[in-house]
Parts: structure tokens; C-alpha cells; sequence
């Protein structure tokens, strides 16, 4: 990082673009069968996933790290409309440290001549200002990744 | 895994979760100011002025420099530095995710991500 940029980015951005129809992108997004077969990553891997897709929804995804660790990701769905966007929030349980802070990931789904560009927003902001007394601890993936960029 | 001062961290954040407290911080990337100079643009009071130079300053973002009476005001950037590598912790996550996801739609391969290097 620059040491003479003073705004860092506020908001978490991230797109890819994917050759499979906004349908086959959100269902991805959103079906449980799919969910275990892709999201985690390298030592922590989604065992489950239950679903209720409607606002004020809820979803939980249980995750099996390496070891004998589980924890859980679990939300709400703020906004649906497949397949262009979805919006929800994010905690985590049983993460030891991340607990109780909650996050907002958007996803928008664009159409890119039949293919979908995925554009990821979590804004890790919002509940900073609302939480206080909790410490950060990062663990699992992002241990892992670490060592992997190291 | 790294051990951040998260108490730190949780300041820095707070600090720059204010719009008018960000400006300020850029202002004093190009140069030392002094208070009163950092204030002038700002449709403000100087007492909330220094309330805002207080948040920075308790988040570690800020430096006092007393020359005689004045106050000279100087950006310290270790600390958006450590927010800075916060963020992109959950960047790698969501970018190894996505690169798992389109594996998975592309080929059919319900696979794990691969491992990125470092860019």
C-alpha cells in the first residue's frame, strides 16, 4: 500500500466473469447441492448448506476445516432478484475471534454476451461502528492463504 | 498466523468509517499542517474540528508536532496499513472462492480453489 493514500478502499470488490448464464450463476448461489460443491476454500470446506431464500430468509452454511473444527456461516437474505442480485448478511459462529461482528455481501450478476460477470461487495464497515469490545481473529482459510502468498 | 493489535485495528477503522475524517487525511498525505490550516476548509466549528483530530490521533493515525504554540499535524500511515491487510485477507477468500466457483460452472469439477500466488 501506498504510504500516501489516505483513503483506503471502504468496500470489499471483487469480480470475475464466468462463462455460464446469470440462471446458472445464481442457482450456484443459492441451492444448496451447489453451494457445498465449490465455496470455501483450500482446508475449509462447506460440508452443508441450508437455505431459505426469500427476504428475511435465512441461510447457513456449515463449514468443516482441517482438523476436527467446525464452525458456521450464517445469514440473512436482505434482497432477491434472481438472477441479477443478491444481497445478505454475514456472521460467523464458532470462528473464535470473528464472532458477533456482521458483514453485508452484495452480489450483482451481470450479463456479459451469455457469460456473467460476478461483482462481489462485502462491506466489512458496517458493523464497525456498531460493535465494539470484540477483537478480530483470523483463522482457517485465511491462515492458510497466508502461507500460501508467503 | 499474523498477530495484529486488534484493538488498533478496530480504530483505524472507526476513524476512517467518517467521510469528513478521511478528507482530512488526505489532506495531510501532501503535507504538515497545522490545525487551523486543516480546519479552514471545513464548514466547522474548530472544536469539532478537534474532536475529529482526536479520533485520529487515539487510532494512531495522526502526529502532534508542538512548534512553540502551534500544533503541526502529520499523517502516520502504520495503522492503514494494518487495515489495509485486514481487507485484503477477506480479498484473497472471496477471489479463491470465485476462481473455485467458475471451475465448478466451467468444467463441471467440483474442485477447490487453486492456489494463487501473490500478485
Amino acid at each position: 500500500m501506498s504510504t500516501t493514500t489516505a483513503q483506503p478502499p471502504l468496500k470489499l470488490q471483487v469480480t470475475r466473469l464466468i462463462k455460464a448464464p446469470r440462471e446458472r450463476v445464481f442457482a450456484a448461489w443459492t441451492t444448496p447441492a451447489d453451494i457445498v460443491k465449490w465455496f470455501g476454500c483450500d482446508d475449509s470446506i462447506a460440508k452443508s448448506a441450508k437455505i431459505d431464500l426469500r427476504v428475511g430468509g435465512e441461510y447457513n452454511i456449515h463449514i468443516k476445516k482441517g482438523g476436527d473444527r467446525e464452525l458456521d456461516l450464517h445469514g440473512v437474505y436482505r434482497e432477491i432478484k434472481s438472477p441479477s442480485r443478491l444481497v445478505f448478511t454475514w456472521n460467523w459462529k464458532g470462528s473464535e475471534g470473528m464472532d458477533g461482528e456482521e458483514t453485508v455481501v452484495t452480489i450483482d450478476l451481470v450479463d456479459r454476451n451469455g457469460s456473467t460477470e460476478v461483482q462481489l461487495s462485502h462491506d466489512l464497515f458496517t458493523s464497525v461502528e456498531s460493535r465494539d469490545g470484540h477483537s478480530y481473529g483470523w483463522n482457517g482459510c485465511f491462515d492458510k492463504m497466508e502461507k500460501l502468498v508467503a | 498466523m499474523v498477530n495484529y493489535q486488534f484493538d488498533s485495528l478496530d480504530a483505524t477503522f472507526a476513524a476512517l468509517a467518517d467521510p469528513t475524517r478521511r478528507r482530512m487525511l488526505e489532506s495531510l498525505s501532501h503535507q504538515q499542517m497545522r490545525v487551523t490550516d486543516l480546519a479552514e476548509p471545513f464548514a466547522m466549528s474548530l472544536p469539532a474540528v478537534s474532536k475529529h483530530l482526536r479520533v485520529l490521533e487515539k487510532a494512531g493515525l495522526l502526529k502532534r508536532r508542538r512548534l512553540g504554540r502551534e500544533h503541526h499535524l502529520e499523517l502516520e500511515p502504520a495503522p492503514m496499513k494494518k487495515a489495509h491487510l485486514w481487507i485484503e485477507r477477506y480479498r484473497k477468500f472471496w477471489e479463491g472462492s470465485l476462481d473455485s466457483l467458475a471451475n465448478y460452472l466451467e468444467n463441471n469439477q467440483p474442485k477447490k480453489p487453486k492456489k494463487r500466488k501473490k500478485t
